[in-house]
Order: structure tokens, then sequence, then C-alpha cells
């Protein structure tokens, strides 16, 4: 990216944290939450283990958040994927030292990325309207009025540019690094980017069909690897032009680049060779202003023997017989979080390169030894020497994208 | 915004579309989203110099869409609620995430670049088109296949009656697809240029995004477009053709609605 892009703020909330802090605590001491479906979720017969955010979504961040703008809007009528959404914005805005108020009457921009946050998944209606009978429309009326980055904008009182992305899994990757665009061509002055999600009966039972779950734990790119564990949350990033930034938080990082290919080869199933995530960095690096050096990568790293394979064949192109990188899969702490998983991992690679470490992949203690790359092991810990992580997502349709962020120690 | 040509502007309107045959195959298990999207394509992309074994990495998908494969949705959610959770069907599921007919398309077309699907109530075709745009400017790409498609699904019409009672009536089906080049780096038979693409959200009654009540735009006609999100995107697109058949040098398209304003600045070349 040409236009230098400060990280001014930043904020998350998953099964491992309710913020940033909390996240940190987790990957220090490689504590993991991952349970069985509670009914107050939904009911199910399956015995997948998911990676959930309390039945509370909107934390006390958020609600306080929410407070400040003297919003008319009630929690009700937000959805859980919005709770957590604004949770995660309600700590990436006080982050950048931004008073929620002080928003309105900027140039803001608000780009999200999600899944499950833009369907339709009420099936007491659905029902209801299968059987003929008469039910209340308001699912309908709140499926209207969750579009995210709406939204927030709603919430805000601002009116600038919002998109939401809807790429799958790469949506919350997508998102920042489509918000770069805008602060490059001069759109807005400020972007909320990321991605949330949070976890329904319909996307756990489609990923159960699709046969990519496991009844343990996850285990990225571990050879007895089974498949994932489905996530909820939300992770969000305040982005701003280095040169204008007016935020007083101080930096968390920088957005050195971003890049995004098709892999034109299936419908869920990633190319087994990995060349789209390939082309994906090299676009990235081919558009940065920085000498690039990987010092910590960030896969995708669900733990499904299709995506570990894929991915490691592309990381031997991307990084080749590179020894000092550290190459790690976070999903073991989060779950695969959908929608929410580019902005979530975005803000964990900035996490580990601001502490200068790299936490071993939760999950992984015997690498699949068809690896051409050597995976952070679980319970290890690795110095970071250097300031630049990937951050890379791979997702259905054959999407592939991938960020590339400096940190700031 | 930096000028971006428009080397191709195709509308299908309703769900019959003529397929070539030889994507049967390959389509035999996609919803009918992404089989009007790609016959929606494949005919813009006829009427430019295109090569489909040619694999370009630079050429870039944008799909905008309110709903997305919603039907598609429902159909899995009946798989789920009549044969159980084991027996839930992977492929509707597949087919349900709102980015699958992008997986088809550059599939089908052979294209490697990026590819985008943008969810909006309000008008997500000029959201896909600004951001394609952006993209064409900033070096990324050289070529932009910018879409939009809709089916109308029952559920969402029979909450459109609740919402309005019996006035609401069945929104368009169809798909648009406009090819963006970098100016002069493909042929094209188009002779048009987008200068700018504004749109400005506002929140408005929900309603409004289903029933577009209120929703004005030039050559506004229900009887010919019907109503719905895709309504004014069919009618920008024949307002383009004819202001081009006109001679008219530079041409500005709006629309306003409860929910916002948009506009398309144009330039002929």
């Amino acid at each position: 990216m040409q236009t230098k892009i400060i990280i001014s703020g930043m904020g998350c909330i998953s099964a491992a944290g309710q913020d940033v802090p909390e996240h940190l605590y987790a990957l220090q001491n490689g504590s993991r939450n991952c349970q069985q479906v509670p009914k107050w979720l939904f009911l199910t017969k399956h015995k997948y283990p998911v990676c959930l955010c309390p039945q509370n979504a909107l934390n006390d961040k958020g609600r306080d958040f929410l407070s400040m703008l003297g919003t008319s809007n009630s929690k009700e009528n937000l959805s859980r994927t919005a709770q957590l959404l604004v949770s995660a914005v309600a700590e990436a805005v006080n982050c950048a030292g931004i008073a929620a108020t002080d928003l309105k009457g900027k140039r803001l921009g608000i780009a999200i990325g999600t899944t499950v946050g833009c369907t339709f998944n009420d099936e007491n209606y659905y029902k209801s309207y299968r059987n003929g009978e008469r039910s209340t429309v308001k699912p309908v009326i709140d499926y209207l009025n969750n579009n995210l980055a709406q939204r927030l904008h709603a919430l805000l009182g601002t009116n600038g540019p919002s998109l939401v992305v809807t790429n799958a899994c790469a949506s919350g990757t997508d998102a920042i690094g489509l918000a770069g665009t805008w602060l490059a061509a001069d759109l807005c002055d400020i972007v909320i980017a990321g991605g949330a999600d949070e976890l329904s009966r319909i996307a756990y039972n489609g990923f159960v069909s699709l046969l990519l779950t496991d009844v343990s734990p996850c285990r990225p790119f571990d050879k007895t690897r089974k498949g994932l564990n489905l996530g909820e949350g939300a992770g969000v990033v305040v982005l701003e032009r280095e040169d204008d930034a007016i935020a007083k938080g101080g930096i968390c990082g920088w957005l050195r680049g971003y890049g995004a290919s098709s892999d034109a080869w299936h419908p869920t199933a990633p190319n087994p060779e990995g060349v789209g995530i390939v082309r994906a960095v090299q676009q990235a690096t081919h558009f940065t202003d920085a000498t690039v050096k990987f010092d910590l990568i960030n896969t995708h790293g669900t733990g499904t023997m299709a995506n570990d394979i894929a991915e490691s064949n592309a990381l031997s192109t991307i990084i080749g017989h590179e020894k000092n990188v550290a190459v790690v899969s976070t999903k073991g702490w989060t779950g695969h979080t959908l929608g929410a998983a580019g902005g979530i991992e975005a803000v964990l690679t900035l996490l580990s390169l601001n502490n200068q470490t790299a936490w071993g992949t939760l999950g992984c203690d015997s690498p699949d030894p068809d690896f051409q790359v050597e995976i952070a092991l679980q319970n290890s810990q690795q110095r970071l020497t250097g300031r630049l992580g990937l951050s890379q997502s791979l997702a259905f349709g054959g999407c592939n994208s991938a960020l590339i962020l400096e940190g700031c120690q | 915004m930096r000028s971006v040509t428009v080397s191709a502007m195709h509308s299908l309107l309703g769900v019959n579309c003529e397929m070539p045959k030889k994507y049967a195959r390959i389509l035999r298990r996609a919803d009918d989203l992404t089989k009007i999207l790609v016959a929606c394509t494949h005919s813009a992309l006829n009427s430019v110099a295109y090569n489909e074994n040619s694999g370009s990495g630079n050429i870039g998908f944008f799909l905008g869409t309110a709903f997305g494969p919603l039907e598609t949705n429902f159909r899995f959610l009946d798989t789920l609620l009549d044969d159980g959770e084991g027996q839930a069907s992977p492929t509707l599921f597949s087919h349900s995430v709102h980015n699958a007919a992008s997986g088809y398309l550059s599939r089908i077309f052979s294209t490697t670049g990026p590819s985008f699907t943008i969810t909006s109530y309000t008008w997500p075709f000029l959201l896909a088109l600004r951001q394609a745009a952006l993209s064409i400017a900033s070096g990324v790409i050289e070529r932009a296949i910018v879409t939009t498609a809709e089916l109308y699904s029952p559920v969402l019409g029979y909450a459109g009656k609740q919402l309005l009672s019996d006035e609401c009536a069945e929104y368009s089906s169809g798909a648009v697809c406009w090819i963006l080049d970098k100016t002069n780096s493909f042929q094209s038979n188009c002779q048009i240029r987008v200068l700018d693409v504004e749109v400005h959200e506002e929140l408005a009654e929900v309603a409004s995004f289903l029933t577009r009540v209120g929703e004005e735009y030039p050559g506004c006609d229900d009887a010919v477009f019907g109503k719905g999100v895709l309504s004014s995107i069919f009618s920008l697109t024949e307002y383009a053709h004819t202001q081009i058949k006109n001679g008219e040098s530079e041409f500005k398209w709006e629309v306003s609605a409860p929910f916002g304003k948009a506009s398309v600045l144009f330039s002929l070349d």
C-alpha cells in the first residue's frame, strides 16, 4: 500500500476472551474454551464442540458504548452478531483514544465481514410460514435491521462509506483490506473494519453435513487432525492514514499490504497446492511498501485435512526454506469464527507482533509429516525479532486473502 | 474516483435463461441464483474481447446482492426440519453461502483475480460498482466483472405482505452484469465511462428495503422492471444504453429512497 495506514485501535471478543487483554492471557496460558453446544444457544443431538462467547454477547464495554451514544436502539433489537460487533468496536474505538460521540461528523467508513450475520436464520418464523400459520413479522424486521455496517453507522450517528463483505471465511480479512483502499482513495478519513459472526444451528449442521467438524478440540496441522470446531466472535481494527490520523491512543501497528485471489477450483475445498493463497500473498507483497520478510504467519489453520495441507504447500512457496518464521494457527483458542475469523486473527497477529512472541499452535503436538514447513508446536514460545506478520484466510467459493501487518514494538 | 470504461452492460429479467451447453455439467448442482449469474455474465463477456481459457489474475469479480441465495438457505433448512440433523444436505448448505456463486463464476470463466460478494439492502450493485472502480484505479486489476442478482423468495414475499398488507407485489428476479475495464486496456464496444459512483445510506423503516415504496429513479416503471432491489439497476442499465444512443456527452443517473440516495456519473468517450 503506497498510502501509509496505521492501526490506531483494536478490539476483540471470542471464546478466548472478552477483550484484547483476555486474549493475551489465553495465548500466554494455552487455555482453551471449547464446550458442547449449550441449550441456551440451540438444541442439537450432535456432539461436536464449539467455541462460544458468553450468553450475553454485549459485554460491559459494549453496553457502556451504547450508553455513551445515548442510543434509543435497545439491545433487544440488535442481532447476536451485531452485539458481538458492538462489543469489539467499543474496545477498538476506546483503544484509539476516540470518544464514541466524536465520530459523528467525521468522514467515517465501516467495512465488516460476516456470514451468518447476513442470513435469515429464524427457524420459528420459517416453520410458521411452512405450516401456514400466522406469526409476528418481527424476525424479518430484525433481519432487515441488522446489516452490520448500516446498523453501526446508525448507532454512531455517522454517514460514510459502508460495506458488508460476505466472502465466507475470508470476509473479515477482505473487509480490512478493502477499508485500506478507501483510505488510499480518500473516500473517508477513518475506518472501522473487521469481522463478526454468531454461531447458528444452520451453520453448525451445515459444517457437520460437510464432514468438516471434529468431535474433539481441533488440532490444526497435527497429523491426527479430524476437522474444525466452529466458533463465534468479533475482531475489529480502527484504520487511519498516518499523515492525518486523529486517534490519540497511540499506534497498534500498520496495515502494510493486502491481496486477494480466487482458486477457480471447487465450491468448498481449497486448491490442494494452495496456489490461490500464494497468489493473494504475492499480490499483498507486490503492493506493499515494506521490505517483506515475515517473522510471523498466522495461518487459516482450521484443522481440516484439506485446508491444512493446502496451506502447508502454499507456505513452502511463500517462505521457502526460511527458518526463522513462526507459523501458527490461533483457531485452537477461538475456533473457526467464519466471517469474524479474519478480523480476530488480524488482532491476534498484532498482539503477537507487539509482544514479540509467537505462541505455538494449540492442538498441534505432532505435525503432519507431509507438511513442507515447520509449524510452531503447542506450548512453545518463539521470540520474534522482527515486526512483520502475515494473516491469511482461505474460504468457501475459493476466495483467498492476505493481510501484511507490522507491529509497533 | 478515477474513471473506468464500461465495456458491456447486460440485464436478465426473470429466471428463464439460455445456458450454453458447455456449462451444463459444471452447473448441475448449482442453484438458480448461480445459474442466472452465469448466464448474464456469459452474455456480457461474449460482447467484449475475452478468452475464457486465458486464466487471468487481472480480472476481479464483484457481486452485490441483498438477499443472496436465501431460497437455497430455506431449502437447506427444509432438509434439517424434514429429515433431521443427521440428514441435512451438504450440497444445499455449501450453495447457501452468500459467495457460493463467485466460486462457480471464477471456475467457469477461469479468473483467478480477487472475488468479492457484498451485501446491502439498499443498492448492492452500486456498492459493488464503486468498489470495482476503486480496485481498477488502484492497479490491482485491469478488468472487473460487476454483477448483481436476486431471486424472489416467497418467504420474503409473505413478509412483505405482512408489512404492507396485500399491496406488496412480488419483487423482481434476475441479474445484471457490467464489464469495467481500465481505460484502453481491452477492446470494447460500449464507449462510455463511469466518472463517479456515490452512495449515501440512511436509517429508514426497514419495510422499505423490501417493498421499495418511495424509491424514485429515471424510467421508474413497475410494469417494465417490477419492484425490488433490482428494478432500479435494470432501469439504470437501460437508461445508460439510451443515453449512449442519444449521444449525451455527460449524464448522471440518480436514485432516491427513504433509505438514502445514490448516483452514477457517466461520460461518453
